[in-house]
């Protein structure tokens, strides 16, 4: 029978293919767009995985000429792992291995920007896409914009699942709001601060970070820590109004905004595309038109406040756009070090 | 919509990769590991260590994973030798059932999906554990005669790790990359088909029309109960497909996808169809179902 020289047949082409694995990873890895897909963390990982791959290819290569030369049959290993028979069947498996091997040699590598956050949706309101339990004195949570029904992200704390925005939760958000609509609760010893920046256990860092970033003229979104940083201001946005913020991302609408409109965004990544999210603030700039989607700026404006489709959220008067050329890794990922330091000290 | 445009099929193309590679090295990690069990360690180990008490047994049982961690699809097969060998019945259904996730690679990889949110992470083991366990003690209860089918036992008499294997070490690696291959590939072919429908979700449906399933209170967990039963995704790279639907989805729905899915899945009821008889099969089907809803509900509820 030639069921040995079948079986060499189905080992080298599982050789191939897991060499092609192997060899499109090195040639992301050479080109350096592996960050494309994943995250820094796991980077080191999927290199070994590279490795493991080539070892099994190898493997599988030697068995298949091994068994294609031999004279009888190799005892299987009859535990469950022979290919099926069916030649449909080994089309579609072998095809299917095959299909993120031709998309990723085929298709360019693309950083995600506009259209991916189009899909996703982008998120206006950092604090509530973030906080899976935070302290009941949030100002009340509104989702982004591009969803149709106003609904919750992942759980905030005593919401059912099913209800929509909770009413003003208690009477220190109403602390928190400034007196008048032009400027910041002007307030600078620890005491009055502390009512300003109220946390519970989970968001003591954030809080601390607001009351820093509270006493600075200017402050700064860097790259690193940005979803924490978008996330304090959001949190805290009433101690904020008529500060001056500098940004950085990309430049992003949707299409009920005006010309004088546009969203600088950028994308956060916890371990791949498929779990990153768009975040972002909404920018008033009256030549906002001049910016096509995707253009990359630094931004300084002053921050207040606005609503966008039924929610309130922060909206940037913009006061200085510079177009920048679009860094390396254009994502951001969780913070994980001292946030003393996204103040600028430590 | 903006299904096939250019830009939607790049999205698909960028998201499809990035799960299949994020996944990649936990998947290779369970393969390799569960090939050096079979090849290594012999399955009268196993049979000695669970106790006789059975509250004790099903503990042990459930916890089993840590120690043995094999992805379920060696699950099945190791677990219908043990109990044709004296492990009893329960014991094996709650090892069937929490092996898959109760292990350390399991952990890490969910860990590594969910890093700004430990207790998922800590939900799912603990949750696992006690389904496991729970339905362990309803099959003991409620049992009576033999479910498994008889049968094929005889099936070319070869036995892994026993005396009568011709047992040098080379010979013993070239058996453990042989069986990683072949799992691999069985393994691969789940991972790769739920990554493309899940990046197909992501990249064409707009999470706006998600959102309304995934805010539901019995509806976002049903979803995702069909959702896991479907993809049949392999535990040690199902976090990184759960993660994507953060913020879409309801915390607790995804606690549902991440603990029925490894539990009872399409190729895994496939599997335990060959083993036990239906009408057991279908039994276990309804309470692991039950279970896991209400243990998820309660569990979002009060914690997540």
């Amino acid at each position: 029978m030639h069921e040995h020289r079948g079986r060499a047949l189905h080992d080298f082409i599982r050789a191939v293919l897991l060499a092609g694995f192997s060899i499109y990873i090195a040639r992301l890895v050479s080109i350096d767009k592996l960050h494309y897909y994943i995250a820094p963390k796991m980077i080191l990982y999927v290199k070994l995985s590279a490795l493991g791959l080539y070892v099994l290819a190898g493997y599988l290569l030697y068995s298949a000429i091994k068994q294609a030369f031999a004279k009888k049959r190799q005892n299987d290993c009859d535990c469950g792992h022979e290919p099926p028979k069916s030649l449909f069947m080994n089309v579609a498996v072998y095809g299917l291995f095959a299909l993120p091997l031709l998309l990723g040699f085929a298709m360019p590598d693309q950083i995600m920007g506009s259209s991916m956050a189009s899909v996703k949706g982008m998120n206006l309101n950092a604090a509530s896409a973030q906080q899976t339990k935070g302290p009941s004195s949030l100002p009340p949570p509104s989702p982004s914009p591009s969803e149709s029904a106003a609904l919750p992200e992942a759980s905030p704390p005593d919401v059912a699942e099913t209800s929509g925005p909770e009413e003003d939760p208690s009477s220190s958000a109403d602390a928190s709001k400034s007196p008048d609509s032009g400027g910041a609760v002007a307030a600078e010893d620890e005491e009055s601060l502390d009512q300003l920046f109220p946390a519970d256990e989970f968001s003591l860092n954030l809080a601390k970070l607001g009351k820093k970033l509270y006493r600075k003229d200017e402050v700064q979104v860097q790259e690193e820590g940005f979803l924490e940083m978008l996330t304090v201001l959001d949190m805290y946005r009433y101690n904020y109004i008529g500060k001056t913020v500098v940004i950085s991302g990309f430049v992003y609408r949707e299409d009920d905004m005006g010309d004088d409109q546009f969203v600088v965004a950028r994308i956060a990544m916890q371990c791949c595309s498929a779990d990153a999210m768009p975040y972002g603030f909404l920018v008033k700039w009256g030549k906002g038109a001049d910016y096509a989607d995707d253009t990359w700026i630094t931004l300084t404006g002053v921050l207040g406040l606005t609503d966008y489709n039924g929610n309130e959220i922060i909206e940037l008067n913009a006061r200085k756009i510079t177009i920048i050329n679009p860094p390396d890794d254009p994502y951001v990922y969780p913070y994980f070090d001292n946030f003393d330091k996204l103040a600028g000290e430590a | 919509m903006n299904l096939l445009s250019a830009e939607g099929l790049g999205t698909f193309k960028t998201m499809f990769i990035s799960i299949v590679l994020e996944a990649l090295p936990f998947l290779l990690l369970g393969v390799f590991v569960s090939s050096i069990m079979q090849a290594f360690i012999p399955e009268s180990w196993i049979r000695r260590i669970i106790p006789r008490n059975a509250l004790l047994g099903v503990a042990v049982a459930s916890l089993l994973g840590i120690v043995f961690p094999v992805c379920e699809c060696g699950m099945i097969p190791v677990v219908r030798r043990l109990v044709s060998k004296g492990m009893p019945l329960y014991a094996g259904v709650t090892f069937i059932l929490a092996g898959p996730i109760v292990n350390p690679v399991v952990y890490s990889s969910t860990f590594a999906a969910f890093q700004s949110l430990p207790q998922l992470v800590y939900a799912r083991m603990g949750l696992a554990v006690a389904v496991s366990a729970v339905v362990g003690l309803i099959v003991l209860l409620v049992t009576k005669d033999n479910p498994m089918k008889q049968a094929n036992f005889a099936h070319a008499g070869h036995s892994h790790g026993e005396a009568s294997h011709p047992a040098g070490p080379g010979h013993r690696i070239e058996e453990m990359l042989k069986h990683a291959g072949g799992e691999l590939f069985d393994m691969g072919k789940y991972l790769i088909l739920g990554s493309l429908i899940t990046a197909a979700i992501q990249a064409f449906i707009p999470r706006s029309e998600l959102i309304g399933i995934g805010q539901g209170e019995f509806g976002s967990h049903l979803f995702m109960m069909g959702f896991a039963f479907i993809l049949s995704i392999c535990s040690t790279s199902d976090a990184f497909v759960a993660s994507s639907f953060l913020g879409t989805f309801s915390v607790g729905s995804l606690l549902t996808f991440l603990v029925f899915g490894p539990m009872l899945d399409f190729k895994g009821t496939l599997m335990l169809l060959s083993v036990f008889k239906a009408r057991f099969v279908l039994f276990l089907f309804v309470v692991v179902a039950l279970c896991v809803l209400a243990g998820s509900i309660v569990t979002g509820k009060l914690w997540l």
